[in-house]
C-alpha cells in the first residue's frame, strides 16, 4: 500500500521520535488506547513499520500519545508531528486564544 | 496463578471468556481427572496416578488423584518439602525412581513412601514456556515398574494437561481485570465524555471534537486527560 507523501513524512517522523521515547509498542499502544485510540496493537505496530496506513485522526492520537510520553520524560529533541489538517487548525487556535488557559503543567498532579 | 497479559490480549481474553471460548474450571478439573485415568490405564501394574499443581507462591495441591494412596504419597512430599514430583517441577525434567529404598535424593520421603507400600514412581513436569505448573506422576508398589518408555508416555500426558491449565489461567486472568485495564478504560471514558460535551456544545462530529481536544491539549501544553477532566467538571452548575 502506497502512503501519501504527508502521511509517510508523519510516519517517518513518528518512528524517529519513538526511538527517543524508551517505550515498548505495548506501552505505546496502552497510552494510545487510554486516550481514545481505536486501532489494535497489531495495527499500530504495522503502521510503525510502514506496512499499513492509519486514518489521520488515529495517526494524530498515536502521535499525541507518544508526545505526552516525551513530555513526561522531558525529551529534548522535538515531537511527533500531526496530520496537515490539524496543524493548520492548531495555528488557527494559537492565533485565536493566546491567553485562554495558561496554567503550568505541574498543577495537574498526575505524576505516575 | 495469574498470568500477566498485554492489554490487547487481556481484552481478547475477556471477550473469549464471555463468548465461552475459554474452558471453565470445572471443565479443566474434569480434563485432569481424565488424563489421570488415562495415565493409570495406559501403564500396567501402577498403584495410582495423579496431578500436582504448584502456584506462583509455591503452594502445592493434588488437583487429581486416582485414589487416596496417591493423595497420601503426594501430601508426604508437600509436608516434607522433598520428593520426585517436587524435583520434576523444580528441575523441569522428568524424574524416575526405580526403587525408593535405594534412592538417596529424598531419604525422609523414601521412608514415608515405603510405609505406604510404594516402591517406584515416575514424575513429569507440567511445562508452560519458561515456567512449570506442577507435575504428573505414577506410583507403583513394585520396584523397577517404570521404563524410559513410561517416562516418554507420561511427558505426553503432562503436555496434554498443560494445555488445559494454560487455558484455565487465561480465563482466570480475564476474570481479575488488571489495574492497567481499569485505568485505561477510566481514562478513555473521561476523554469520551469530554468529546461528547464538545459535540453537543459546538455541534461537531465526533472526529472533529477529538481533533479539537488534541489541539487544545497541545496549545495549553497540558495532557489530554487534564483538558478532558476540566471540560467534564465544567458542565456542573454551582449549587
Amino acid at each position: 500500500m502506497a502512503l501519501g507523501k504527508d502521511e509517510d513524512e508523519q510516519r517517518l517522523r513518528f518512528e524517529e521520535m519513538l526511538r527517543n521515547a524508551d517505550l515498548r509498542v505495548e506501552e505505546l499502544w496502552l497510552r494510545y488506547f487510554s486516550i481514545g485510540g481505536i486501532a489494535g496493537q497489531f495495527e499500530v505496530e504495522a503502521y510503525i513499520h510502514g506496512a499499513i496506513a492509519l486514518p489521520a485522526l488515529q495517526r494524530d492520537i498515536l502521535a499525541h500519545a507518544l508526545n505526552e510520553r516525551l513530555d513526561e520524560i522531558n525529551a529534548p529533541d522535538g515531537r511527533a508531528s500531526y496530520s496537515r489538517g490539524s496543524e493548520d487548525a492548531g495555528r488557527r487556535h494559537d492565533e485565536r486564544s493566546p491567553d485562554d488557559i495558561d496554567r503550568p503543567e505541574e498543577e495537574s498532579g498526575q505524576d505516575d | 496463578m495469574v498470568v500477566k497479559l498485554p492489554l490487547a490480549d487481556e481484552l481478547a481474553a475477556i471477550f473469549a471468556r464471555a463468548s465461552e471460548l475459554l474452558l471453565t474450571d470445572e471443565t479443566v478439573s474434569r480434563a485432569l481427572e481424565l488424563i489421570t485415568a488415562a495415565a493409570e490405564a495406559a501403564v500396567p501394574g501402577v498403584a495410582g496416578a495423579g496431578v500436582t499443581l504448584i502456584d506462583a507462591e509455591g503452594r502445592k495441591h493434588t488437583a487429581s488423584a486416582s485414589n487416596t494412596l496417591v493423595e497420601l504419597a503426594d501430601s508426604r512430599q508437600y509436608n516434607l518439602g522433598q520428593g520426585p514430583c517436587l524435583l520434576a517441577w523444580a528441575g523441569g525434567e522428568p524424574v524416575l525412581v526405580s526403587d525408593v529404598r535405594n534412592d538417596r535424593r529424598w531419604p525422609e520421603w523414601a521412608r514415608a513412601a515405603t510405609e505406604l507400600g510404594l516402591r517406584s514412581s515416575v514424575s513429569a513436569p507440567l511445562l508452560a514456556g519458561e515456567s512449570a505448573l506442577g507435575a504428573v506422576k505414577l506410583y507403583a508398589r513394585n520396584e523397577n515398574s517404570f521404563s524410559s518408555g513410561t517416562v516418554r508416555l507420561l511427558e505426553l500426558f503432562a503436555a496434554q494437561a498443560t494445555i488445559f491449565l494454560i487455558n484455565a489461567q487465561a480465563r482466570e486472568s480475564a476474570r481479575t481485570i488488571s489495574e492497567d485495564l481499569r485505568d485505561a478504560l477510566a481514562h478513555r471514558e473521561i476523554i469520551a465524555v469530554a468529546k461528547g460535551i464538545l459535540m453537543a456544545r459546538h455541534g461537531l462530529d465526533e472526529d472533529t471534537a477529538m481533533q479539537d481536544l488534541l489541539m487544545e491539549s497541545r496549545r495549553a501544553k497540558r495532557s489530554l486527560r487534564d483538558i478532558s477532566a476540566e471540560l467534564v467538571s465544567s458542565t456542573q452548575l454551582p449549587r
